[in-house]
């Protein structure tokens, strides 16, 4: 693996996703920085903002370069290329102006000795349209390479062929599990170094978050990769794809252990009122160990439709039956893996919808005896169900992806539905209001509101999932 | 008879590690106040 970037493009892919996918990860926290009225947490976000207004200068330059570099090769448009070019300005000059604006916060801040409220709404307003701004420019930036979005399916391959549109999907989602745990990661350890409290319940509900964004990552890798192999496009290797569906498998297993480790801690948290140092560090190892091996994952992934980036010294494998992935795919056909696994889900997803609902209902009225700090003990059984559901819903969807992912059509909503219920559960681990609600007390309308979205999204989640042989 | 014993095994380790880890988990925030 090569990870220092030796060309112009592939600068250009690596720094460009920080200021698009990035800021979306720098805003949430900015907001949440407003919502818990922390100090630290602004000034924290207005350096991110700075940083990322300085990263338009190699964002520029490697745009560039690339440019130069890509109009040798006549299967790229000029157009297109100008168009993104035109779009990434407008850009990076909203990012040029974001980031200057965060600067000139936090040196007026350290003139007059506090931050400005109406300068920290300018910056908010500023960062949110830049965001607009870039996700526009990514659209048009990726687009630029990717020819694939843009071919329709023949109707002599209307049988076999899988909609590009998960390739399109793929290429969106997987940024964000990816940059975000960068973020996370950053964000955590200025937290524990700056010692707040606030900052590290955001560090580590975004570890959670990224945890379950790796589930629709991973699906929607799966259906990217029947829809760039069957049948076959030029350039695209089965082989290199199973090299990168193996690093996504250990991906998802460090996602999984990281979100699980962050979301044990943000629930004890509630209990004891303190971090314990030991598991906070062991937070921050999962999450060290699963970035490297994202890291791997992402140097992969862009291997396969990227042959601008690849060096002399790339060795890539060319065996399409090597790997994990295929002996795994092989083993879980056999009816007697197939079916413990599955018996595993029912178990958890049992153990899941049960949770929920007894959460749900007493938000809702019910058993208003019990304090909802009484109902939230039983939040882990739901978590450790979510798990369970993940590893072994990963394995049998590996028994046969191109059935479950392309042709099975409750499967794209169940998988779009899973991160909804589960960040819709971690309001239940952080926010205050519901958590001081007393025995006797009635919840407050938002967390009611919260209450019947999971419900909604988990019973979808099940609905979907029974449907899935049949529809 | 194999389909048999392997969900059983499979369950039940499963939920005995669920099991194990819950319990330690509450075991964890009992110690408040003690």
């Amino acid at each position: 693996m090569h990870l220092i970037p030796q060309s112009w493009s592939h600068l250009h892919i690596l720094v460009s996703v920080f200021p698009s996918v990035g800021l979306t990860f720098a805003l949430g926290f900015y907001i949440a920085a407003f919502m818990t009225k922390n100090e630290a947490m602004k000034r924290t976000c207005l350096i991110v903002f700075g940083i990322l207004g300085i990263l338009a200068i190699p964002t520029y330059f490697s745009g560039t370069g690339s440019m130069a570099a890509l109009s040798q090769n006549p299967a790229i448009s000029a157009d297109m290329m100008n168009t993104h070019y035109y779009a990434g300005l407008l850009g990076l000059a909203a990012l040029v102006i974001t980031g200057g604006a965060a600067f000139y916060e936090l040196w007026q801040s350290g003139q007059t000795g506090r931050l400005s409220e109406q300068m920290l709404k300018l910056v908010l307003v500023l960062a949110a349209v830049t965001l607009v701004l870039m996700a526009v420019v990514g659209e048009l930036g990726w687009e630029i390479s990717h020819y694939e979005l843009r071919l329709t399916i023949a109707p002599a391959n209307a049988a076999i062929s899988t909609p590009q549109d998960w390739s399109h999907i793929h290429m969106i989602l997987n940024h964000f599990p990816t940059v975000g745990f960068v973020f996370a990661l950053g964000f955590y350890v200025v937290a524990l170094l700056m010692d707040n409290g606030a900052m590290k319940r955001g560090g580590l509900a975004l570890f959670v978050i990224c945890g379950i964004l790796g589930v629709p990552t991973y699906v929607s890798g799966a259906a990217s990769m029947w829809a760039l192999t069957v049948p076959p496009l030029p350039e695209i290797s089965k082989a290199v794809v199973n090299a990168h569906r193996d690093m996504a498998l250990l991906t998802l297993f460090g996602l999984g252990f990281t979100g699980a480790a962050a979301w044990i801690e943000l629930w004890r948290y509630r209990y004891l009122g303190r971090f314990s140092n030991l598991s906070l560090y062991l937070v921050l190892a999962f999450a060290i160990i699963t970035l490297g091996i994202m890291a791997e994952t992402g140097h992969r992934g862009g291997q396969i439709n990227h042959p601008e980036i690849r060096v002399a010294t790339d060795i890539l494998p060319t065996d399409p039956n090597a790997g994990w992935s295929p002996a795994i795919e092989l083993l879980i056909n056999n009816v007697i893996w197939f079916v413990p696994w599955q018996t595993v889900h029912f178990f958890g997803y049992s153990m899941i919808f049960g949770t929920v609902l007894a959460i749900v209902l007493r938000v809702l009225g019910f058993w208003k005896s019990m304090s909802f700090a009484a109902v939230h003990r039983i939040l882990p059984l739901g978590v450790l169900g979510v798990l369970m559901n993940v590893f072994s819903g990963m394995l049998m969807m590996l028994a046969d992806t191109y059935r479950y992912v392309v042709q099975d059509t409750t499967f794209a909503p169940k998988m779009a539905l899973i991160p909804i219920g589960v960040t819709a559960v971690l309001y239940f681990s952080l926010s205050d209001d519901i958590w001081n609600v007393k025995a006797g007390e009635e919840a407050p309308t938002r967390a009611k509101a919260v209450a019947i979205l999971v419900l909604l999204a988990w019973t979808g989640v099940i609905i979907g999932g029974r449907l899935l042989p049949y529809v | 008879m194999d389909l048999l014993l392997m969900v059983i095994a499979l369950s039940v380790v499963i939920l005995g590690i669920v099991y194990v880890a819950l319990y330690y988990l509450n075991q964890s925030v009992d110690q408040i106040g003690r």
